[in-house]
């Protein structure tokens, strides 16, 4: 099953995108800010992260930017934000730190279930074709 | 004057003038008059000397010629007879005679013989006889003739018969002419001390004037010009009284002071006008700043609670017959939250816009405070699981006036913000008691503090401390609660330590009696909330 860190300050929606993920057979794992979020990455090595960009301690970017320079074994690890700033300024700043998608809250479930299912195996296509990356054999081994 | 710093000219200091200068105008003008003065006085004195020393003489020949004619007299018998002691006897009482200067004397015979010599100083004889050889000197064609000999002076004259018609022979004398030289010398001397001292006088008396009319003037109008240019505004011109050029210069210096003080005057003005613009724009934009920040955190802020409940709603429809009861009421409770944060922040944005028009009014009346507080502790206490919030509150009246849905507000905001912004450290403690007259509530947090210089900006609107980065807010809910408290008649303030907490400590005075209350129906305000 591909493993999933999921990001996010807000308690209430945390849980409800944990139920349709699990519900949906992947393996979740949970943070409530960057912080936090950059230790599970190291404990947990997921196949995807998704985030919240504006959270107390460490935000979004922050993460993504540290995950980027400090760790490079997860460089192809692709990261999913999901933030309550809908600006184009925003959006652009996600994806030039090096997000695969940026969606704005609040989102539909199926749309989001559909990117995550897209985004995971199209980075599978990518891993298979160069399989020299140690966290991506540690998902490969993680997910069967 | 050109503005420091504007690239173009800087001002100049004047050149500073001697204090204690040898070549001043005055001075050479005294040099040149002087002289000048000296040369034709040298002249004048010369000629002067020349002239009195001729006339000296004049008046010496005369007299000895005289002198002589009296003692021919007298030898007529003593040289017709050859009596050379009876000359000797008249020579001596002559020559003894110091008055009149005879040095030497000789008397010849009638065919020219030397008759006698006489010497009144026998080192140092004078030779007469040499000097009867001259043409001049024949007495028999003169009668009588004078020359000078060896710096002397001699005169000869004929001793006559006494008929007056016979020669009986010659005598001549010699004076000393130094004496005359010397009074002549004398008197140059007396002249040219006489002058000089009248010189120096006249020149010393000159210089004291023009440096006391002219030169100390130029130069106190020049050292007054020296310190205007260096920008002495108060100074007072000398000389500006007199009627001449130093008085048109010295009020010209004042129009021109004048006309310093105003440019400085209008560049200060200038420099007070850029600068009020320049704050007044650097103002606005800090304000654009913090609006444009203010408008994303709104619509972060409406989001986040819109997107729990788009959650919920989606999940209630995608498990209509799985969820149990209890699951269901889960979800609407997190729908209710989300729709009281949403009215929470649609309240506070609109309390802004209200302060902004003036128009919020209490609507006060008679409360139970102590239950108030403790109800909106208990509320963030159940949103906040991760917090443990204490309340103490001591010797509250049972009823206070007030206005119960705005003190709300205040208190809701201020444990709202404990909670955000102390993330990690838990304990939050609010303590509410009586001081005097006033009712005093603290809430103090150990989270991450605020940075001492931006304080006095906490409460403006919008703003947000730099340690708030990354933890969603709008930057109003300060400056409503401080508006609120004044409301009140009462006041907020802040103590905080960065990273170490913040404490909020809000005095209001106590107000027991129902009559001040505007409206009735806010005493049912409190059970209402806490319902």
């Amino acid at each position: 099953m591909p493993k999933i860190l999921y990001v996010e300050d807000e308690a209430d929606l945390r849980e409800d995108l944990v139920e349709i993920l699990e519900e949906e057979g992947y393996d979740v794992a949970t943070a409530s800010n960057g912080k936090e979020g950059l230790s599970e990455l190291l404990r947990f090595l997921p196949d995807l992260i998704l985030s919240d960009c504006m959270m107390p301690v460490m935000n979004g970017i922050e993460m993504l930017t540290e995950i980027r320079q400090r760790h490079p074994q997860f460089s192809s690890t692709p990261i999913v934000f999901l933030s309550a700033h809908a600006q184009k300024a925003h959006v652009e700043e996600g994806i030039s730190t090096g997000a695969q998608h940026y969606l704005t809250k609040p989102v539909d479930h199926d749309t989001l279930l559909a990117l995550l299912r897209d985004t995971l195996s199209a980075q599978e296509t990518q891993t298979g074709r160069t399989n020299d990356n140690p966290a991506a054999e540690c998902r490969l081994t993680g997910s069967e | 004057m050109a503005a420091p710093g504007s690239g173009g000219t800087t001002p100049k200091s004047a050149p500073k003038p001697g204090s204690r200068r040898l070549l001043t105008v005055s001075n050479k003008l005294a040099a040149l008059g002087a002289l000048c003065i000296s040369v034709g006085f040298v002249f004048v004195i010369w000629i002067q000397t020349d002239r009195a020393r001729a006339q000296l003489y004049e008046v010496a020949l005369h007299r000895n010629t005289h002198t002589t004619e009296l003692i021919a007299d007298q030898l007529y018998g003593p040289v017709r007879w050859r009596k050379p002691a009876i000359v000797q006897q008249v020579y001596d009482s002559v020559i003894a005679n110091s008055d009149l200067g005879v040095v030497a004397a000789i008397t010849l015979d009638r065919h020219d013989a030397l008759l006698t010599v006489y010497q009144k100083n026998a080192s140092n004889p004078i030779d007469i006889s040499g000097f009867l050889d001259d043409e001049n000197a024949d007495p028999a064609n003169t009668g009588h003739a004078t020359t000078t000999l060896h710096n002397h002076f001699v005169v000869i004259a004929p001793v006559m018969s006494r008929d007056g018609l016979d020669r009986a022979g010659t005598i001549a004398l010699a004076w000393d002419l130094s004496s005359l030289d010397r009074m002549s010398h004398d008197m140059m001397v007396q002249a040219i001390t006489v002058t000089f001292g009248l010189l120096a006088a006249f020149i010393t008396l000159s210089l004291l004037i023009v440096h006391r009319y002219l030169s100390q003037p130029l130069a106190q109008i020049a050292a007054a010009t020296n310190r205007i240019a260096n920008g002495d505004k108060g100074l007072e011109v000398p000389w500006t009284g007199r009627k001449d050029e130093i008085g048109d210069m010295a009020r010209s210096l004042v129009t021109f002071q004048e006309n310093v003080a105003l440019i400085d005057r209008l560049t200060a003005e200038q420099q007070q006008q850029t600068q009020r613009l320049a704050n007044a724009l650097e103002k606005e934009r800090e304000y654009n700043g913090l609006h444009r920040e203010f408008v994303t955190m709104v619509s972060h802020e409406f989001r986040t609670p819109v997107a729990i409940i788009d959650g919920a709603a989606q999940r209630i429809d995608r498990r209509i017959g799985k969820d149990t009861p209890d699951q269901l009421m889960e979800r609407t409770g997190k729908i209710r939250n989300a729709v009281t944060r949403m009215i929470e922040l649609i309240d506070s944005t609109l309390s802004v816009s209200r302060i902004e028009a003036g128009t919020i009014e209490l609507e006060l009346g008679e409360c139970d405070f102590a239950a108030l507080l403790k109800d909106i502790c208990q509320r963030q206490q159940e949103i906040s699981k991760h917090h443990k919030i204490s309340v103490t509150v001591a010797d509250m009246p049972q009823s206070i006036v007030i206005d119960a849905k705005r003190m709300d507000q205040v208190f809701t905001n201020l444990l709202s913000n404990a909670v955000k912004y102390a993330p990690d450290d838990p304990k939050i403690d609010v303590k509410a008691g009586i001081i005097g007259e006033n009712v005093v509530v603290s809430v103090r947090d150990s989270g991450l503090g605020i940075p001492k210089e931006e304080l006095p900006k906490l409460f403006e609107k919008f703003f947000r401390a730099s340690t708030s980065t990354g933890i969603p807010g709008t930057g109003i809910g300060l400056h409503l609660v401080k508006h609120l408290i004044e409301l009140h008649q009462g006041s907020i303030k802040v103590d905080s330590i960065e990273g170490q907490g913040t404490t909020f400590s809000v005095t209001f005075p106590i107000r027991q009696s129902a009559h001040e209350a505007t409206t009735t129906d806010a005493d049912s305000r409190p059970a209402e909330l806490s319902a």
